[in-house]
């Protein structure tokens, strides 16, 4: 398997995210905004919402793995969400962690198809318990700190409360 | 304004020259208190007292035309 | 004689909650600065003043003085209404007037009463005798103490509400005039030593008539030219009086056409402040809508793929990838060393025969048997199997897609440690566009202010103008009828006078007698007498006037010195009915106009000033000058001038001033009221200087108002 195959692979993926956040989702996103800007207080597109509860997961090293008999949705389609450096980005941070979740580089080069399509599933799920572990985070913003959201630089404070 | 003030006023009046031939040397020594040889200063100063006394204008009139002009 | 007031104190008054002892002002001789921004108790103090010593208040909402005891519940604080329980409100002026010392308090009692509130008003007025307060009790003695702190006669000029200076220094109406000059000089015993001259030349006239009509009594000629002359000079007196009040009538429609005019102009001024108003709006509008723009951006820079705020902070995940990178390569070629692999030499045999050595069970490279599961057999098979390219054992090639990966995210490299800066950038210029808001708001709160001052109200409409415009006409009207009226008026009495001078010489050429000549004499005595003393009093009054123009224009200079545009100067120009008209002339006696509210509002103040220290006998007043907001259409410079002549010509004044409030600095003033208060602090201005203050911001019905001494 080459590297565009192994692109595609991760690229047909759909991510998903829990049930229980799907209003804070909403009330944070403007799904499909043409323009991509929301209001301040919201993301344009959603998967932009997954990509900044992705990272605010991946920056707490926390994860909140979908369970069995959680009911949660599926997402946009991973190749088509944009920019795709960003996305690369995320797919760099999780590549960075592949050890962690029991998949060496070098044993990657030598795996089998089936052993590669595992890597994958695997690597959707981490990305899926880092963006889940994000959307909690958020939720309990939301709930407890809700004057936050009414400053325009809400999701650059919480991110700075983070690094400090 | 107080009656000597009114009074030095009315002195500077030129139609006590020009129309009594009253002296300017000679108004010096007029007062509100003396007796001048001048009929109409005399009037003056009765009017003047009159009104600050708040005299009846009939007694002033009568003052005037019998005491000063003596008519 | 006069008095300084001590002190200035308020319990429960509008936004001052509390007691006595929380919101009281001390005061000195000199200036008495109360620096307060809009709603910030400053015309509440002066409320204080009014009711105390008129029993009035100023109402701002229907923009009007109201009697105080209608407007209790008004002047009650909201605070303490709203806690439900009895409370009193109150006003408290100490002060000292020749040397005694006195206490007047005005309280109203508020008692809750089946659910409404109950008032009950009283008035204490207290003297301090050997250090106790004794009260005083009867009416007609507290009243005459009150009077003390500011004599009636001159409440006028010692009052100044900003709003209403136009109304009190009135020189063009005969009332305003009079009362001016009277405040300045009381002339009113001239004047009835003028009239009792004017009486009694009158009596003379009907004496000397009467003794003419005893002496010629047999000559029907001279009795009938006496009644005459007896009918003539009585029309004359009866003209001379409707020549009075045609000349009355002629100033008021003067007046009412005075300010016609100037409501006219306000038309003008409404409409540029509307326009000035929508201009800001406009621009405010265009700036919300910038920094709408702005907020909406910063999700998307989370994301800007030159600076993606989002990945502040994560710049070392990039190394790690590329070590990791690295660490692959090397990795493969250490697993390329280890692993042998078995090569074919050249001219081995092709797949197919190999597959035929196997079946066949002979190894055709060496020629000998290999049995089935043989050593040889299965080395046979081995080498069938082998894949064909074994140069690379590794099954994958994933470099590609983590070399993409390092491409793709390269740049962020150079531009995560951009991200403060950026962020830094972003923020500031979102405040600054808040500053300009708010700027740009304050300027059209402004402007919205000049806009009602100009009588401008939300409903301003057409047909009060057509209205002004009418009643204008009208004016314009009774002016040349009445101006016709005194003309014909005038030239009956000329020829009246012609016609008893005629009289005169026709009675002497029938005859006359000595005695005759004496009560001639003694009637034209009387009447020189009559003419010298109305000359002496034109003359004195003329006095009075030039010496209030030469002084009023002292303070005009004074007051606007230094001021960018020249204000001219003031011209006191005596009108035919005997008022005067002030208008204010540039250098070459032009009319000066277009001048702003400012300076009409200077040459009010500056007549005001002018009067106050010329009084005769005393050069300065010895009264407090209490004013609220003169400064609303001045500028620094005039403020600044302002507290430099102040203590010269007042004893004590009480300013309430907003123009010196910055509500943004530490301390709560601006540039200039910084500079006030240091020369304030090195003695150059004396007196006191207070900064009223809101503790609560939030709740505007519960307004507390709680002042700070800076210099006392």
């Amino acid at each position: 398997m080459d590297g565009s195959q192994l692109r595609d692979l991760i690229g047909q993926k759909r991510p998903r995210y829990k049930e229980q956040y799907r209003l804070l989702i909403d009330s944070i996103s403007k799904k499909g905004d043409a323009s991509g800007k929301g209001d301040f207080s919201s993301f344009g597109a959603y998967y932009q919402t997954y990509m900044y509860a992705f990272i605010i997961g991946y920056k707490l090293g926390k994860q909140n793995f979908i369970l069995q008999n959680e009911k949660s949705n599926d997402f946009f389609v991973f190749s088509q969400w944009s920019p795709i450096a960003i996305r690369d980005y995320i797919v760099m941070l999780l590549l960075n962690k592949s050890d962690d979740f029991g998949f060496k580089w070098i044993e990657l080069e030598d795996a089998s198809s089936e052993t590669i399509e595992i890597f994958v599933a695997e690597f959707i799920r981490q990305m899926e318990g880092y963006a889940n572990a994000g959307f909690e985070y958020l939720q309990n913003k939301w709930d407890n700190e809700n004057m936050m959201f009414r400053n325009p630089f809400v999701f650059v404070k919480i991110l700075e409360e983070l690094i400090s | 304004m107080k009656a000597e003030e009114i009074f030095k006023e009315i002195l500077k009046s030129p139609e006590l020259q020009s129309v009594f031939r009253i002296q300017t040397e000679e108004l010096k020594n007029v007062s509100l208190h003396e007796k001048s040889d001048f009929p109409v200063i005399e009037i003056i100063k009765e009017i003047i007292n009159g009104q600050e006394n708040h005299k009846n204008k009939e007694q002033i009139f009568q003052i005037i035309q019998k005491q000063i002009i003596q008519l | 004689m006069g008095t300084i007031i001590k002190s200035v104190g308020f319990q429960n008054f509008y936004n001052y909650y509390g007691s006595f002892d929380e919101n009281t002002y001390h005061f000195k001789e000199g200036i008495n600065i109360i620096n307060a921004d809009n709603n910030m108790g400053k015309s509440k103090f002066y409320n204080g003043i009014l009711w105390i010593l008129r029993n009035k208040v100023y109402d701002s909402d229907a923009r009007r003085m109201e009697n105080a005891d209608s407007s209790y519940l008004k002047m009650a604080s909201g605070k303490a209404m709203n806690k439900g329980q009895n409370f009193d409100m109150g006003v408290n002026i100490t002060f000292i007037n020749d040397e005694e010392k006195y206490s007047v308090s005005k309280k109203v009692q508020f008692r809750k009463n089946a659910g409404s509130w109950v008032t009950n008003e009283l008035l204490e007025v207290m003297q301090t005798v050997d250090n106790r307060d004794i009260p005083v009790l009867d009416m007609n003695d507290k009243e005459k103490i009150i009077q003390k702190i500011i004599p009636a006669e001159l409440m006028n000029y010692a009052l100044l509400q900003g709003e209403t200076m136009e109304q009190i220094v009135d020189l063009s109406s005969r009332n305003g005039l009079s009362s001016t000059i009277e405040a300045l000089a009381g002339i009113n015993n001239l004047i009835e030593i003028c009239d009792l001259s004017k009486d009694l030349s009158q009596r003379t006239k009907k004496l000397f008539n009467d003794k003419e009509r005893e002496i010629n009594s047999t000559s029907k000629r001279i009795t009938g030219l006496i009644q005459e002359r007896e009918t003539l000079e009585g029309k004359i007196v009866t003209t001379e009086t409707q020549i009075e009040i045609y000349k009355t009538e002629l100033s008021k429609a003067k007046e009412k056409k005075e300010i016609l005019e100037a409501n006219l102009m306000k038309t003008k001024d409404r409409e540029r402040y509307r326009g000035m108003i929508k201009n800001f709006e406009n621009e405010i509008k265009r700036l919300k809508e910038q920094k709408n723009e702005k907020e909406k951006n910063i999700t998307s820079m989370l994301f800007s793929e030159s600076c993606p705020w989002m990945l502040m902070g994560m710049r070392e995940q990039i190394s790690i990838f590329d070590k990791k990178r690295q660490e692959l390569t090397t990795d493969i070629a250490t697993q390329k060393a280890v692993s042998s692999p078995i090569v074919l030499p050249e001219g081995s045999p092709d797949v197919p025969s190999l597959q035929r050595m196997l079946r066949t069970e002979i190894c055709e490279v060496c020629g000998r048997s290999a049995p089935k599961d043989g050593e040889h057999w299965k080395h046979i098979k081995m080498v069938l199997e082998r894949p064909a390219n074994n140069s690379n054992p590794n099954r994958n090639n994933f470099n590609q897609f983590y070399s993409s990966i390092q491409t793709s995210v390269g740049a962020f490299f150079l531009s995560i440690p951009k991200i403060d800066e950026s962020l830094l950038n972003y923020r500031e210029k979102i405040d600054e566009l808040d500053n300009l808001i708010s700027e740009k708001e304050e300027e059209r709160e402004n402007a919205r202010n000049e806009f009602l001052n100009a009588g401008g109200s939300e409903i301003s409409s057409d047909n009060t103008d057509k209205q002004t415009i009418a009643d204008y006409t009208l004016a314009e009207k009774t002016i040349n009828k009445k101006e016709d009226e005194i003309k014909k008026a005038e030239d009956a009495i000329k020829a009246w006078d012609i016609r008893l001078s005629q009289i005169e010489t026709e009675i002497e050429e029938i005859g006359s007698s000595k005695e005759i000549g004496k009560f001639r004499n003694f009637k034209e005595t009387m009447a020189s007498v009559e003419y010298i003393l109305n000359n002496t009093k034109d003359r004195i009054f003329d006095e009075i006037l030039k010496s209030l123009e030469i002084n009023a224009n002292t303070k005009y200079q004074e007051l606007t010195y230094g001021n960018l545009s020249t204000g001219g100067r003031l011209n006191f120009n005596k009108q035919a009915d005997g008022t005067v008209q002030v208008s204010i002339k540039n250098i070459n006696d032009g009319e000066l106009t277009g001048l702003g509210t400012g300076f009409q509002r200077m040459k009010q103040l500056s007549i005001i000033m002018a009067i106050i220290s010329s009084k005769i006998g005393n050069k300065r007043f010895d009264f407090p000058f209490i004013s609220d907001a003169p400064f609303s259409e001045f500028g620094d410079n005039f403020i600044n001038n302002f507290f430099d002549i102040a203590p010269k010509v007042f004893t004590q004044s009480i300013i309430l001033i907003k123009e010196l409030y910055d509500s943004k600095s530490d301390v709560y003033l601006n540039d200039l009221g910084l500079k006030v208060l240091k020369k304030m602090e090195n003695g150059e201005i004396p007196g006191t200087f207070y900064v009223n203050v809101i503790e609560e911001k939030a709740d505007t019905t519960n307004l507390v108002t709680k002042n700070k001494p800076y210099v006392n």
